[in-house]
C-alpha cells in the first residue's frame, strides 16, 4: 500500500510541467466583509476567477468591479486569512461549478464542495466536466413551446394554475406560509409520477437556517426523493458571496441535464434573500443604491437567471428546466420593488394568502389571484376535462359567499351554488407531504363537479374523498385508474365506469 | 472628516510637476506645503497611496522600471547585470533576501508585473 503511494507520488513529480510565466498581479488594499479592494490586477476582465495568496493557502475571489484606481473583488471563502499587501494573481478562467451525474443525491455548497460528509463528489474516474456558472439563456430558435406536464401533486394547482416542463413559475406569499411545502411536495410527486419522466430536481437553499435545510433533506430522503435530486446549499451562516453564487450554480446544473436531453426542476429558496445578499455585496462594494437600497442592476439579477429555464427544441435534445423561484413578501404586499420585478419575469405565480391559511384552506392558494401564463397547454387531457369549469365555479363561488353572509333567505340556485363551492373547497385541501398522483386528481374533481359530494357533511367530505379514493384502488385499479394514467384521457367508457363505481361507492358507504 | 475632494491621482500628479522644475531648497518647501495641504483635507489616511501613484508617475516620466528581485540568498552582481542588459538603463534595483523561496529568484516589476520563478512556487503548485 505505501510502496503504491510512493509510485503515485514518483509519477507525479515525474510528470511535473515547470512552468514560469510573467503575470499582471495586484495588491491588496482593503478587506473585509466578505470583499476586498485591490490594486494593480491591470489586465483582468470582469467576473474573471482571482486567486487570493496568502500565509495560510489559496483564496478564491471573482472580479467584481472594475474601477478607475482598483479592483472590487468578492471573495469565496474565509476572508480572515487575506491580509492587506496580499499579492492577487487573475486565474484566467470564469468560475465555473463541476457537473456530472455524480451530484445526484448529494448536498453542496455553490462551489462545488460536499456538504453532506460523505467524501468529494467526484472520484476524478471520468473526465472532469465544467459549467460556467453565468451563462447565456438559450437563444429564441433553440426553444420549443412548453408541451409536457409538471404535476405538483397538489390538487389546487394541478388542476386550476398547471405547470409545464420549461415554465418559470413564481410561489409567492408571506413567512411561514407553506411555500416550501409546495415546493418539497413537488419535488417528492416526481418520483410517483408514472407517466412522464423523472425530471432531476435541484434545490438552492439561499440564506436559510441550517436546521431547516436538514430538515428537508431528511424529509426528501425519507420520501426516497433523494434519488433525484440534488442540494445547493448556501446556509445563512455562509459568506454573502455563496448566496449570491448558490441559484447561479443551482441554475448550472440544471442547464447540464437540460442539454442532456432530460427533464430538470430547479427551485430557488428563496430569492427575496439572493436579492439581499447581492445588495449587500453591492453597498460594500460603493455601488449607488437605488430604490430600497437595491442597486440599479437588481432586476438583471434575476432576469438573467430565470431566462436560463427553458424547453429546447428536437434538435437540441428536446429537454427542460423548469424553475419555481420563491419569494418572500412582507405582510402580504405583492406591490414591492422585488417581488413585481420577478413577477414580471416569470410565466405566472401562485399566490399563497395569510387569511386563506389561517381559515384552514391548506395549501392556501388564492386561485384567484394565482395564473399559469402557459396553462392548459401544458396539462393532461383528463385533468383539463375535469378542471376546466372548476375555477369558474370557485370564482363564482367566492362571489356568493361573501353575499351569503348577509342574506337571510336564499333562492335554490344560490344554496346549490355554496354548497358545491363549500365541497369543491374542501376537496382541494392536502396536508402537507401528501401529493397525489393526476390520475386519483381527475377522480376527485370528477366526483366533485359531477354533484356527488353535495348531499354530504361539508366536514365529512375530507374524509369520505379519501375514502372513495382507497375503494377505487382497490376494486376499479385496472379499469379506471390505470387507464386514466397510461392513456391521460378521460374517454367516455371510462368516464362511465367512473360514474358507476362512485354510485356504487355512494350506496355502500352511505 | 474625510475629504475625498481630489483623488490620489490628481495629488500625485500636482505634486509631481510642481517639483519637477525647481531647485532642491524649493522642493523641500513644496513637499511641506503639500504634506499641509493634504492634512487640512483630511486625506491624511491616503498619503501611502499617494506616495505610490507618485512613484509610478516619477518612474513612468523618466522612463524608469522598479525591479524589485528576492532571492534565497543574496543577489549575485552577474544577475543584476542581465537583468540591466535586458530591461534596459533606466531600472531601478531593490533587492532583498527571502529565505523561504528555497531558491530560484521572484521579480516584480514596477509593482505590477511578477515573474515567480523560485523553487517555493513550484513545490506549492505541485502538491496542491
Amino acid at each position: 500500500m505505501a510502496i503504491e503511494i510512493v509510485e503515485k507520488l514518483k509519477q507525479e513529480i515525474e510528470g511535473f510541467k515547470k512552468e514560469i510565466k510573467a503575470e499582471k498581479i495586484g495588491r491588496v488594499l482593503e478587506v473585509g466583509d466578505g470583499i476586498a479592494k485591490i490594486s494593480g490586477l491591470a489586465n483582468v476582465a470582469s467576473q474573471e476567477m482571482l486567486v487570493f495568496e496568502t500565509e495560510a493557502g489559496e483564496v478564491s475571489g471573482i472580479a467584481f468591479s472594475l474601477e478607475e484606481d482598483f479592483v472590487g473583488a468578492i471573495i469565496l471563502g474565509d476572508h480572515a486569512r487575506i491580509k492587506e499587501g496580499d499579492v492577487v494573481k487573475p486565474a484566467g478562467t470564469v468560475l465555473s461549478i463541476q457537473v456530472g451525474d455524480e451530484l445526484i443525491g448529494r448536498v453542496i455548497d455553490p462551489l462545488g464542495n460536499a456538504q453532506d460528509g460523505r467524501g468529494p463528489v467526484f472520484s476524478g474516474k471520468s473526465k472532469a466536466v465544467f459549467a460556467p456558472v453565468e451563462r447565456v439563456a438559450p437563444s429564441v430558435t433553440a426553444r420549443e413551446s412548453v408541451n409536457t406536464p409538471l404535476h405538483t401533486g397538489i390538487k389546487a394547482i394541478d388542476s386550476m394554475i398547471p405547470i409545464g416542463r420549461g415554465q418559470r413559475e413564481l410561489i409567492i406569499g408571506d413567512r411561514q406560509i407553506g411555500k416550501t411545502s409546495i415546493a418539497v411536495d413537488t419535488i417528492i410527486n416526481q418520483g410517483r409520477d408514472k407517466r412522464y419522466q423523472t425530471p432531476i430536481c435541484i434545490y438552492a437553499a439561499v440564506g436559510q437556517k441550517e436546521s431547516k435545510i436538514a430538515k428537508i433533506v431528511a424529509t426528501l430522503k425519507e420520501a426516497g426523493a433523494m434519488e433525484y435530486t440534488i442540494v445547493v446549499s448556501a446556509p445563512a451562516s455562509s459568506p454573502a458571496s455563496l448566496w449570491y453564487l448558490a441559484p447561479y450554480a443551482a441554475c448550472a446544473i440544471g442547464e447540464y441535464f437540460m442539454e442532456k436531453g432530460q427533464d430538470a426542476l430547479v427551485i430557488y429558496d428563496d430569492l427575496s434573500k439572493h436579492a439581499w445578499s447581492y445588495r449587500e455585496l453591492s453597498l460594500l462594494l460603493r455601488r449607488p443604491p437605488g430604490r430600497e437600497a437595491y442597486p440599479g442592476d437588481i432586476f438583471y439579477l434575476h432576469a438573467r437567471l430565470l431566462e436560463r429555464a427553458a424547453k429546447l427544441n428536437k434538435a437540441l435534445g428536446g429537454g427542460s428546466l423548469t424553475a419555481l423561484p420563491i419569494i418572500e413578501t412582507q405582510l402580504g404586499d405583492v406591490s414591492a420593488y422585488i417581488p413585481t420585478n420577478v413577477i414580471s419575469i416569470t410565466d405566472g405565480q401562485i399566490y399563497l394568502e395569510p387569511e386563506l391559511f389561517y381559515k384552514g384552506t391548506r395549501p392556501a392558494v388564492n386561485a384567484g389571484l394565482s395564473v399559469s401564463r402557459v396553462g392548459s397547454a401544458a396539462q393532461t387531457k383528463a385533468v383539463k376535462k375535469v378542471s376546466g369549469k372548476l375555477r369558474l365555479e370557485l370564482a363564482q363561488f367566492r362571489e356568493l359567499a361573501a353575499f351569503a353572509q348577509f342574506a337571510s333567505e336564499l333562492d335554490e340556485s344560490t344554496r346549490k351554488r355554496l354548497t358545491r363551492g363549500q365541497v369543491l373547497t374542501e376537496l382541494l385541501k392536502q396536508p402537507e407531504m401528501t401529493p397525489v398522483p393526476f390520475e386519483m386528481q381527475v377522480v376527485v374533481i370528477f366526483a366533485g363537479t359531477q354533484g356527488y359530494f353535495d348531499d354530504m357533511e361539508i366536514s365529512e367530505v375530507g374524509k369520505i374523498a379519501a375514502s372513495l379514493l382507497d375503494y377505487l384502488e382497490k376494486m376499479h385499479r385496472e379499469n379506471i385508474i390505470d387507464v386514466i394514467r397510461e392513456s391521460g384521457e378521460l374517454v367516455k367508457e371510462t368516464e362511465e365506469k367512473l360514474h358507476a363505481a362512485i354510485r356504487e361507492f355512494k350506496k355502500i358507504k352511505t | 472628516m474625510c475629504g475625498m475632494k481630489y483623488t490620489v491621482k490628481q495629488y500625485a500628479e500636482t505634486l509631481y510637476s510642481a517639483l519637477k522644475d525647481c531647485s532642491t531648497k524649493e522642493q523641500k518647501e513644496i513637499i511641506a506645503r503639500f504634506l499641509l495641504t493634504v492634512r487640512k483635507n483630511g486625506d491624511s489616511p491616503r498619503l501611502e497611496l499617494i506616495v505610490r501613484a507618485f512613484e509610478k508617475i516619477y518612474l513612468k516620466d523618466n522612463g524608469l522600471s522598479m525591479v524589485d528581485i528576492e532571492m534565497a540568498g543574496a543577489v549575485p552582481e552577474s544577475m543584476k547585470k542581465e537583468i540591466k542588459s535586458i530591461l534596459g538603463e533606466g531600472v531601478v534595483l531593490f533587492e532583498k533576501e527571502t529565505p523561504e523561496l528555497l531558491g530560484g529568484v521572484r521579480i516584480m516589476v514596477n509593482g505590477e508585473l511578477l515573474i515567480d520563478a523560485s523553487v517555493k512556487r513550484q513545490i506549492d503548485r505541485m502538491l496542491s
